[in-house]
């Protein structure tokens, strides 16, 4: 736990000066136990072992001590800041592995921030990088990804399913989504899954069945997996969240894959990107046009 | 509880033909909803409207189906007819049994059955639709015209004669556009300079039109009735307002050979210039590219002479806003590049030349006084070629279309060359002689009959240089079925007409539509030739198909008519089909804002009583929403939906089709 005195140190100093109102970071859990599990395909270190993670909510500096960080800190804490008692305490800072920062960046660039709300207490692996603004934590993920990560078995796993008919691969998701239970663990473990109400519950007109059934299943787990595309920062909350083990990062890693070969567009990146489902360009690729 | 009323259209035997129209309206009455259900030979006919107005009337209809055309032909005439009787006229649609099916079937009974389906349809929308008022929008009473060539300049003096305000836009330094340059005009050869310059001088004088030549449009923001331009003012370096146009400055510059734009590159002019002595505004312009001062700081002679001190070498390009209400597109043309034709060696050798560069040999007021000369020695040509369709009229290496001017304005060439140079001889290569217009035909034939010229059906294969200078023409004569070669001092291309470089960039800016040529796109090709298909957005001229000097100026009239007649009054009404943000569910991710390809769609701050910001949403312009849906259908959450078009009523006519 070598880097967290200096995090104790911001964490309390930007709570005693005003600059902050909460500091969401991850305290030791006294229960001890393990965090969530690392699911496949995840782009972030798997769990270095230890005792468990839990989320913590601060905000008066002298309980900053709590905090700590190490490869055990695998929550996606993003996720909290849908939520409105948590966006009512803005501004406010957040321990921000690299999952996270990327998360952050790719929720700037969908404004649901605004400028100079939110600050990160940066991490790149276990070096704590000090105390970032959005575009600073955009630069430092750019500096520690600067090619796509994918996992390779993941890709190998697709390149698989690639080759089945259509018909086989539907089956297959059939049949795996045929476990799900409808319990939307994922959506509430997803940052990016912010919407107020979801489409899921919209029910004038109900465009997808809530029941936890074939066809209501295969749509919910896809609409959201599309509603996700140029955006899944392949952070693997939703996954790993999952109670029956679904391989969601299948569809995710898929559909990040397809943004960045076809529109060069990589999430999490950059805090100024444009929504890649919804913005055109007079150059695209017009060719599928026959 | 809804009462609807179907109404079931023959059309004459369009529909009737392969729907048995009465089994329609039959099954329709079975609809639920459905109160009343009658079929009739013409729907759109008095009779056909006045029975749906009683039914209205009489059954207090809450909705109409008119299971007829499609709704681009009658939806106007059947919900006028809607509210004559008192019904909100959003509350009656039609249900396409004509182009979507009649016309695209043979089977009866199956076509009848999709018939049935296609007012099913329309019955589960119509009970859901809710009465909708038309947008009203101010308008500013003041046009744009782009493009000050004949057409602009037309449609300038149109609207302005109207009474209200126009504003031209030149990017050059002279209004007049290629018209200036040509000698003389087909069909009657009167001189196009002589027609032309009264037009240019009315304009620049009118009290109702501005001139901003040397201008270029930048950025446009707003919607029909209200758009903001950002018009770019190229730096001039002779400040207007003080020139007289006394001409010392660009009769001392010493920069003397620069080739001039205006005469094809065969004449020269200075840095300091005007394109032409009848330039309107008659008012130099430094060419920054070339004026030794401007780049390297030497020589300011032009500043020196000037009596007037108004030559300013620190103007800068300035950037006005312009608030106009409707916008006249009319940009024009340019010719195809020659070049890609090596084998006609235009570009490449000096006595192959366009029909511009002839247009400057044969005019009064071009770099020879009038004189036919070849470029590369100054002798006058005895024999001419002119080759007809140079990147016309081929899918392969040019383009698939026919530039329309050509066969005219090269039977034009040749009688000129003829009565220049009286023992000179014309021949023309051409494909086809195209001569639709009033007095065309007489035109062709007076200059093949009188002047003598000779017309050789075919296409020239290759257009190469003898040691002695003379060119060598190769072609076909495919009439007589033999190869011809011809010898010429002089060959002229008729090359294609083709959209003004940049003409896309701009089309984008205003929302319009372009061919894959860069033609501007009309609404509708026969029924909308001056519209397109952004709102308030008119075209004129050759930028949206090569057109003539008449047909042109016909064009720009016809767009003044429509500028004029949406300023005819003080609010527009618009079509109330514009999408809507449910605030409580926005999110504000700002796909939306993004997507628009209207800019309609802007950020909107929710306050509480105290003015303090609760919450950021996205807010739909009501002026600039053309109801396309593109935001309804990124809407993660769906909390847009689209007035008229409902998601609730699609889903009904989904779920409709899915239960039959």
């Amino acid at each position: 736990m070598s880097p967290t005195p200096s995090l104790r140190e911001d964490a309390a100093r930007l709570l005693r000066e005003g600059r902050v109102k909460l500091v969401i970071g991850y305290r030791a859990h006294a229960g001890g136990g393990q965090g969530p599990a690392v699911p496949e395909g995840a782009c972030r270190a798997p769990l270095a072992g230890g005792g468990g993670r839990r989320p913590a909510f601060i905000e008066e500096a002298h309980r900053a001590g709590e905090l700590v960080f190490d490869g055990a800190c695998s929550q996606n804490l993003a996720a909290y800041l849908k939520k409105p008692e948590v966006r009512a305490r803005m501004p406010l800072a957040i321990v921000a592995s690299e999952a996270v920062g990327r998360s952050l960046v790719s929720l700037a660039a969908e404004s649901q921030f605004a400028q100079g709300a939110l600050l990160a207490l940066a991490f790149r692996g276990e070096r704590y990088e000090g105390v970032k603004e959005v575009e600073e934590l955009a630069a430092l993920a750019r500096e520690a990804a600067p090619e796509p990560r994918r996992d390779p078995d993941i890709g190998r796993r697709l390149a698989e399913l690639a080759a089945w008919p259509a018909q086989r691969r539907a089956e297959w998701w059939s049949a795996r989504f045929s476990r799900c239970t409808r319990c939307y663990a994922c959506r509430a473990a997803c940052p990016g899954c912010y919407c107020q109400r979801c489409v899921t519950e919209r029910n004038v007109p109900q465009w997808v069945s809530t029941a936890a059934l074939g066809h209501g299943n295969y749509a919910w787990n896809m609409i959201r997996a599309f509603h996700q595309a140029g955006r899944c920062t392949l952070c693997g909350a939703c996954a790993s969240a999952c109670p029956q083990g679904l391989p969601l990062m299948l569809l995710n890693t898929f559909l990040a894959a397809q943004a960045a070969e076809q529109f060069d567009v990589e999430a999490g990146l950059d805090p100024a990107a444009k929504p890649l489902i919804g913005t055109w360009d007079p150059e695209d690729d017009n060719s599928f046009f026959t | 509880m809804s009462r609807l009323g179907v109404f079931v259209c023959h059309c004459g035997e369009n529909i009737g033909r392969t729907v048995d129209c009465a089994a329609v309206a039959a099954a329709a009455a079975r609809f639920p909803g459905v109160v009343h259900s009658v079929d009739y030979k013409y729907m759109c006919s008095d009779p056909g409207q006045s029975m749906i107005k009683k039914a209205i009337a009489d059954l207090k209809l809450t909705g109409v189906v008119v299971a007829a055309c499609s709704p681009r032909m009658h939806e106007r005439t059947f919900r006028s007819a809607a509210a004559q009787a008192g019904l909100n006229p959003y509350l009656l649609e039609m249900a396409n049994v004509r182009e979507h099916c009649s016309w695209v079937h043979a089977d009866r009974a199956a076509a009848t059955a999709k018939a049935v389906e296609l007012v099913r349809l329309m019955v589960e929308k119509t009970r859901r639709d809710r009465a909708l008022r038309p947008v009203r929008v101010p308008v500013e009473p003041t046009a744009m015209v782009v493009g000050g060539g004949i057409a602009g300049i037309q449609a300038a003096l149109d609207i302005a004669a109207g009474g209200k305000k126009v504003v031209l836009v030149e990017s050059g330094p002279s209004i007049g556009g290629h018209m200036a340059r040509l000698s003389e005009t087909f069909p009657t050869l009167d001189c196009s300079q002589c027609i032309l310059t009264p037009r240019m001088v009315e304009a620049a004088s009118h009290p109702n039109i501005r001139l901003m030549t040397y201008a270029e449009v930048a950025a446009v923001e707003g919607f029909v009735g209200n758009f903001e331009v950002t018009v770019r003012r190229k730096a001039r370096f002779v400040d207007p307002d003080k020139c007289t146009g006394c001409g010392d400055c660009w009769n001392r510059c010493p920069q003397k050979r620069i080739p001039s734009e205006f005469d094809a590159g065969l004449g020269a002019r200075r840095a300091i210039y005007v394109p032409f002595p009848q330039a309107v505004p008659n008012k130099p312009v430094i060419d920054a590219e070339r004026c030794t001062m401007l780049k390297q700081g030497k020589c300011g002679l032009c500043a020196k002479v000037c009596p007037r001190g108004a030559v300013d070498f620190k103007d800068r390009d300035r950037l006005e806003k312009v608030k106009v209400g409707a916008v006249v597109l009319a940009t024009g043309f340019e010719l195809w590049d020659h070049a890609s034709y090596g084998e006609y060696g235009g570009g490449r050798l000096a006595d192959v030349i366009d029909g511009f560069a002839f247009e400057r040999l044969a005019s009064a007021s071009g770099p020879t006084g009038g004189a036919i000369k070849r470029p590369s020695d100054g002798a006058e040509p005895k024999t001419v070629v002119f080759i007809q369709c140079c990147g016309s009229r081929d899918e392969k290496k040019g383009l698939p279309y026919c530039s329309k001017i050509c066969c005219m304005y090269t039977a034009k060439h040749a009688m000129l060359y003829r009565h220049k140079v009286h023992d000179g001889e014309a021949t023309v290569f051409y494909m086809d002689i195209r001569a639709t217009g009033k007095g065309y035909e007489e035109f062709v034939r007076r200059a093949i009959d009188n002047d003598g010229a000779r017309y050789v059906r075919g296409r020239v294969s290759r257009v190469y240089r003898r040691q002695d200078g003379r060119l060598v023409v190769k072609g076909a004569d495919t009439l007589a079925g033999r190869p011809v070669t011809v010898l010429a001092d002089m060959v002229v291309l008729a090359d294609a007409v083709r959209p003004r470089r940049g003409s896309e960039r701009l089309a984008q800016l205003f929302g319009v539509g372009y061919d894959q040529h860069g033609f501007y796109s009309e609404a509708h090709p026969k029924l909308r030739p001056v519209e397109t298909a952004a709102a308030g957005v008119f075209l004129a001229g050759a930028c949206q198909a090569p057109k003539d000097i008449p047909d042109a100026v016909a064009q720009a009239s016809a767009a003044a008519a429509k500028t004029l007649g949406l300023f005819s009054q003080p609010q527009l009404e618009r079509e109330p089909v514009i999408a809507r943000v449910n605030r409580n569910l926005c999110s504000h991710c700002r796909s939306c804002v993004h997507t628009c390809p209207y800019g309609a769609v802007k950020d909107f701050e929710v306050k509480d009583r105290a003015g303090s910001v609760l919450k950021v949403v996205a807010e739909v312009n009501e002026g600039l929403c053309q109801g396309c849906g593109t935001c309804v259908a990124v809407c993660r959450s769906h909390c847009i939906d689209l007035d008229g078009f409902t998601d609730e009523q699609i889903h009904a006519q989904i779920a409709a089709l899915e239960a039959a």
